[in-house]
């Protein structure tokens, strides 16, 4: 009989100290563009991407004039401080503003030893009006969610609150919230609902980041200079598209653009490419590989063909078959039934 | 083939402007008379000229103008003008290929035949409308819109005569009585669609429900039979309708899907303005790259019909045939 299918989960746990060094760095580049309106989570597997998670949203939330909450569990009060002085925040100064708060997340969300997702969802609001209030752009807030997994909240529960709560921040547009989620402590299978009840989801891991927003995908892998696009980019997905490139192309070097699982791309999709390669530096260049047929299709009737900046290949090149494989695989082996139910 | 009289040829003409003339005629024979001094003289004075008309006609004037037909630019109507939508860029390719530096150039298109619906004749009357707009500021373009009086209906005739400021007919050229005029060319189209049938499909557009207006269109294009190509087409393109609606019509509207006969029928509805009345017709110039939405939907779907409803939004259908 063969050996039962490894889950993400035991396969990360083997290489959870695998961690390339720049894990932190890439982890914090796909945060780039998430701000007001956006219910974003993110599922890590070691702290270093823990740490350039929070340390970009932190950043940026700051930078933009938000009010930062941050709900912790997992990290002591000095360490997250410490973490967000590392990045090059004024903590002590921050704080004396009144522009960066810290509470515990298990007291917040189950002040009387009970999770009640629609009291916390009013005070989240109630939060949000009262940083507005005090002058500020609006309500940045992350939690270490790991409070949820110690108080065996009813993980039901947790997926509903994820979902109304996305709605509300949706309609409030003043909220910007990052949830962490381990994804080594939560079970594969919550993690996956949790994940489609954000309008965007993170996953890193020793493979690279995957981050999901709606039907589209974006994906940075480990040792692949560039990134894999999936799925279906529209509207929706365009902003946080554009913002990933614009982080590569912040590096100094031309930007790979692997589209061979992309089924389908808006105009806008197209537009983003060619706007970006125009405002390039002469010596840089967007490349697109494996470009599906309706990108051409769009590139071909707009007249957008290649230009300085923007190089359009039919077929991506692989060099090395084992490195072809897809980055989107990654989601595929699954610890199944087993991982269904509560948190342990 | 006898030769170009000379009195009807000066070496030089002052610019044109833009002369747009209905040519009324009388059967094949009409056309023939009606055209051929017109392709004939611009021949003679190194014009650049575009025919645009069903395959048959441009048969008989290659054979009428013999040698002379390779300075003359053919194409088929039935093609070009499937959806009338795509004339004017048709006209505005012609103006990049061959109008460099203010070049005169001629050009005879018959977007109106018999066979055109109730549906295609709006489209089309529309069409001959926009012309006046689209080549307002040509330095020098004469183009000739022959109109059949035998076959089509009297009318369509009458149409004519509005949206065209010039009509050449019984051998002389006036300027028409009822021309409609410049304003009226940049009107919004107002005339109401025949309503949705009940039995459509609905669904609601925003930001998070593009994903799933796709997967409608795809449903219903698949079980229309659509080529995979054109499901594609028609998917792409109602995606750009929706993101229209999102983007410009107030963040949200509605799909409407259903078959009409053999055709995919995909309607979207909201609350915005369309203000260009050339949208969609224009190639949009690099700085407008905004634009591209409406453009694109012309070329990918078989026929579209845009109206703003006189208590204001924006509806556009499009119409994709079976093959």
């Amino acid at each position: 009989m063969d050996p039962p299918a490894p889950g993400y989960r035991r396969w990360m746990l083997d290489r959870r100290d695998e961690l390339p060094g720049d894990a932190d760095a890439r982890a914090s580049r796909a945060v780039a563009g998430i701000g007001a309106g956006d219910h974003a989570c993110c599922a890590y597997c070691a702290a270093e991407d823990q740490r350039g998670l929070v340390r970009r949203f932190a950043a940026d939330a700051l930078d933009g004039g938000m009010r930062l909450l941050y709900l912790l569990h997992d990290n002591t009060e000095d360490a997250v401080l410490a973490c967000l002085a590392a990045a090059g925040v004024d903590v002590g100064g921050r704080r004396a503003a009144g522009q960066l708060e810290l509470g515990s997340a298990a007291k917040a969300y189950c002040a009387d030893g009970r999770f009640d997702p629609e009291r916390q969802i009013g005070r989240l609001a109630e939060r949000a009006a009262s940083a507005r209030g005090a002058g500020w752009a609006g309500l940045a807030v992350t939690t270490e969610m790991g409070w949820a997994l110690d108080t065996r909240a009813d993980p039901e529960l947790l997926v509903a609150y994820e979902r109304t709560i996305g709605q509300t921040f949706a309609a409030d547009g003043g909220i910007a919230a990052l949830c962490q989620y381990d994804a080594l402590a939560f079970p594969d299978a919550l993690r996956r609902r949790i994940a489609d009840a954000h309008t965007l989801a993170i996953a890193t891991g020793p493979a690279g980041t995957v981050t999901t927003r709606g039907p589209a995908k974006v994906a940075e892998m480990t040792g692949v200079d560039g990134l894999q696009l999936a799925g279906e980019i529209d509207a929706f997905s365009a902003p946080y598209v554009r913002a990933r490139i614009g982080e590569h192309l912040a590096g100094g070097r031309d930007v790979v653009l692997d589209l061979a699982e992309l089924t389908f791309a808006d105009v806008g999709a197209s537009r983003t490419f060619v706007e970006m390669a125009e405002s390039l530096d002469p010596d840089l260049r967007i490349v697109l590989e494996g470009s599906p047929p309706v990108l051409r299709r769009v590139l071909r009737l707009c007249q957008w063909g290649e230009r300085p900046g923007l190089v359009v290949r039919d077929d991506a090149i692989v060099l090395d078959p084992a490195a072809s494989a897809s980055a989107f695989d990654a989601d595929a082996p699954d610890a199944g039934a087993a991982d269904v139910g509560a948190p342990a | 083939m006898s030769a170009i009289p000379a009195t009807a040829t000066p070496a030089t003409q002052p610019p044109a402007g833009f002369r747009h003339k209905a040519l009324m005629y009388e059967g094949e024979r009409g056309f023939l008379e009606g055209t051929l001094p017109f392709l004939r003289e611009g021949i003679a004075l190194g014009q650049p000229a575009l025919v645009v008309v069903a395959p048959r006609k441009i048969a008989r004037l290659r054979e009428a103008l013999g040698e002379d037909a390779r300075h003359v630019h053919f194409d088929d109507m039935r093609h070009v003008g499937v959806n009338p939508a795509r004339i004017i860029p048709a006209w505005n390719d012609f103006f990049e290929r061959a109008g460099a530096g203010g070049r005169p150039l001629r050009g005879i298109g018959e977007p109106i035949w018999a066979e055109r619906s109730a549906a295609e004749l709006v489209e089309c009357h529309r069409h001959e409308s926009l012309l006046n707009l689209a080549f307002a500021d040509a330095a020098d373009f004469r183009l000739l819109c022959p109109y059949d009086t035998t076959a089509l209906a009297p009318a369509v005739v009458a149409e004519a005569r509005r949206t065209h400021p010039l009509v050449s007919e019984d051998g002389s050229v006036h300027e028409s009585t009822c021309f409609h005029g410049m304003e009226a060319a940049g009107l919004p189209c107002t005339a109401p669609l025949p309503p949705a049938p009940a039995a459509a499909d609905e669904l609601p557009i925003d930001a998070r429900s593009l994903a799933m207006v796709r997967a409608a269109v795809t449903r219903h294009a698949v079980r229309a039979e659509l080529a995979p190509g054109r499901i594609e087409d028609v998917v792409l393109a109602v995606n750009e309708l929706a993101t229209n609606s999102i983007v410009h019509g107030g963040g949200r509207g509605t799909l409407h899907v259903w078959m009409d006969a053999d055709a995919l029928v995909c309607e979207v509805s909201d609350d915005g303005t369309l203000e260009l009345p050339l949208a969609g017709r224009h190639r949009p110039a690099e700085g407008e790259i905004g634009h591209y939405g409406l453009w694109l939907v012309n070329h990918l779907c078989d026929f579209v019909e845009q109206r703003t409803p006189p208590g204001g939004g924006n509806v556009v259908r499009v119409t994709m045939r079976g093959e």
